[in-house]
């Protein structure tokens, strides 16, 4: 008989296979301390070959969540000189990053120099050309933060950028640059859509987030 | 013999009664006529009295505001005066000095260089309101002038009218100024309006805004209504010029206090613009290359001249084109396009092809014969006649041709000699 993924109470869940997914979320984020108590705790097996690079890719990752892209950028290169290289987008986000911060700091020459220098580069391919004019814009505002583009000045956007980053040190590193828990999420989610089409259900579509709270 | 089919395509000819035969067949059009005629002018003529008026109307403005603005000035140095502690001597002579600014006059030892500036274009202001109301006058009482006695007259008026709007436009300011001046038209045509204009192009092609924001300034409202970005482009260019000089900071300065306020409806403009900064002027990316072109000042001109026609009520054409154009689309066949097309035809001749490429062909209900040997219309009173071999003639032509040759027919364009008794009549559709 086939089996109804619907009837999850039956399935057997091993508490190795748990631990693993959770740690996997822990290493994936730098979250150094809580893995080595999540260890001594459930006497998991110890992955010393994660724990050797953590401590550098946590201090990138905080460069570049907090807007210094300049520093982010040389500890990446120090780590490994062609995961920038090889990855021009990443490259062009992180170089927008701190042009931002220049703007935000009110340096509007240091901006402009920095703009002409590093990012103009980056003109002649259209999908560079069409984010250099957002950026570029900001300058003809006294006050960035109000203009038209203040997303591009948001703690949101310098998550997303960190998040990028993260995952191309980890891809670089031979390590999964998506955690367990996201595949787990997402395959999880295709699935219910999926027997909802089937079914033909006329109700709203599969919410991970009413799904957890029922 | 039997005709299967008439080779018609030699002998089509889509010439329409002129309006001289027109004019000859009604020589003395009753009085009643002439309101129509006029209507139907009129059609074409709004400008005529609309620019006048809408000159006076913005010279009204301008007067009013700087009335306002004098009154203003009094009304302060009243009260600036009841404050002040003065003595009497003092306060007479400060009184005085409103006074005259009132009343508009100049008196000796209390006039300053900007009162008398002041009061000068205040007389100016009035004396131009005057000037436009009559020419607003003149141009009503032009128009009830037409009537039957005078209408070739009237139109050789209207004719010069037409060539001088045209060099207004083309820029020939000086011809323009001496036709009107030798055909006593200058209350009839807008030279002082082209005038306004032209110091504001000859201002954009030496590349200089400053004339056209003064410009855009002045008839704010009526822009702002019209959705005009003719003050942003201006804007911009500006711009493009500071970072073309390398001048980057105020580049940005100017960009915050005049490009910014734009952003809300124009943003895609302002960012390609404000990205020039990242690129310099020499930058080979086409995109922001052709921002630093020279011809970015011509399409300035371009914008301008029809914000300009725009605001004024005139046609963004010319009326010479217009007129021209309703012409030709009356004559234009496909004939006029092949090689025999005749000299007389004005589609024979490259300029008219040029100025009636866009228009339609003109709708003949029916075929229009022209006799090759007469050259006059065949119609039910001069019917086609066919000859054995096929060419067409008028009848009168070929009963003309009878009479002199004993009643022999010779063809002038093959030869063919036949008897008049062997033509065929033909039928017009």
């Amino acid at each position: 008989m086939d089996l109804d993924p619907r009837q999850y109470e039956n399935l057997a869940v091993n508490d190795n296979d748990i631990h693993n997914i959770v740690l996997s979320y822990l290493i994936h984020n730098c979250y150094k301390e809580s893995v080595e108590s999540f260890i001594a705790c459930t006497g998991a097996k110890q992955p010393t070959d994660y724990l050797e690079d953590m401590d550098k890719r946590k201090r990138i990752f905080h460069f570049a969540l907090e807007g210094n892209a300049l520093k982010a950028i040389e500890l990446t290169e120090q780590l490994a000189k062609d995961i920038l290289e090889n990855n021009k987008d990443l490259q062009f986000d992180l170089l927008s990053l701190h042009f931002v911060e220049l703007v935000c700091s009110r340096k509007c020459t240091e901006a402009l120099e920095f703009a002409q220098t590093k990012l103009g580069p980056f003109g002649k391919e259209p999908k560079y050309m069409e984010k250099l004019e957002d950026f570029m814009a900001l300058l003809a505002y006294k006050e960035p933060e109000k203009s038209p583009m203040f997303h591009l000045l948001s703690l949101e956007y310098r998550q997303q950028v960190a998040d990028s980053l993260n995952r191309a040190i980890l891809a670089h590193l031979n390590l999964p640059s998506y955690t367990a828990m996201e595949r787990l999420i997402q395959q999880a989610t295709v699935v219910r859509q999926c027997l909802s089409q089937e079914a033909g259900k006329d109700g709203p579509p599969f919410s991970l987030k009413d799904f957890l709270k029922s | 013999m039997e005709m299967d089919s008439l080779p018609n395509g030699n002998n089509t000819a889509g010439t329409p009664i002129s309006a001289t035969a027109t004019a000859t067949a009604n020589p003395a059009p009753p009085q009643s006529s002439n309101l129509p005629q006029l209507t139907e002018s009129l059609k074409l003529e709004h400008q005529f009295l609309r620019v006048p008026f809408e000159h006076y109307k913005k010279t009204l403005r301008a007067n009013h505001r700087a009335v306002e603005k004098e009154m203003s000035a009094v009304i302060s140095g009243v009260t600036e005066a009841a404050a002040a502690d003065l003595s009497p001597d003092d306060a007479v002579n400060h009184l005085n000095s409103l006074v005259c600014r009132l009343q508009g006059l100049k008196r000796k030892g209390f006039y300053s260089f900007d009162f008398l500036f002041a009061v000068l274009s205040l007389e100016e202001g009035s004396r131009a309101e005057h000037l436009q109301a009559q020419k607003c006058r003149v141009r009503l009482d032009h128009l009830e002038s037409a009537d039957a006695e005078n209408m070739s007259e009237w139109n050789n008026t209207r004719m010069k009218r037409i060539l001088v709007d045209y060099m207004l436009r083309m820029s020939y300011y000086d011809t323009a100024v001496k036709l009107a001046k030798s055909s006593n038209l200058q209350d009839l045509v807008d030279i002082d309006v082209f005038q306004e204009a032209k110091k504001v192009i000859d201002a954009l092609q030496n590349k200089d805004v400053a004339p056209a924001l003064a410009w855009c300034a002045d008839n704010k409202s009526r822009l702002k209504k019209s959705k005009s970005k003719m003050e942003f482009q201006l804007r911009l260019q500006e711009f493009i010029e500071l970072v073309r000089a390398e001048n980057n900071l105020r580049a940005i300065t100017y960009a915050r206090k005049y490009l910014a306020p734009w952003g809300a409806t124009h943003m895609k403009e302002l960012q390609r613009v404000i990205a020039t900064l990242a690129f310099k002027r020499d930058t080979e990316c086409s995109t922001y290359k052709v921002l630093f072109e020279a011809k970015q000042w011509d399409y300035l001109v371009d914008q301008f001249k029809q914000e300009f026609c725009k605001l004024y009520g005139m046609t963004l054409e010319p009326l010479l084109n217009i007129y021209l154009q309703a012409g030709l689309s009356a004559l234009k066949t496909p004939y006029c396009y092949e090689d025999d097309c005749t000299k007389e035809d004005p589609l024979s001749q490259e300029a008219f092809r040029t100025l009636a490429m866009p228009l339609p062909y003109s709708k003949q209900h029916h075929s229009k014969l022209v006799c090759y040997i007469t050259k006059e219309l065949m119609d039910t009173e001069n019917p086609p006649q066919v000859l054995p071999n096929g060419y067409v003639y008028s009848t009168k032509a070929l009963e003309e041709m009878a009479k002199k040759n004993n009643g022999r027919i010779i063809c002038p364009r093959t030869g063919l000699v036949c008897s008049y008794t062997e033509l065929v009549k033909a039928y017009i559709s």
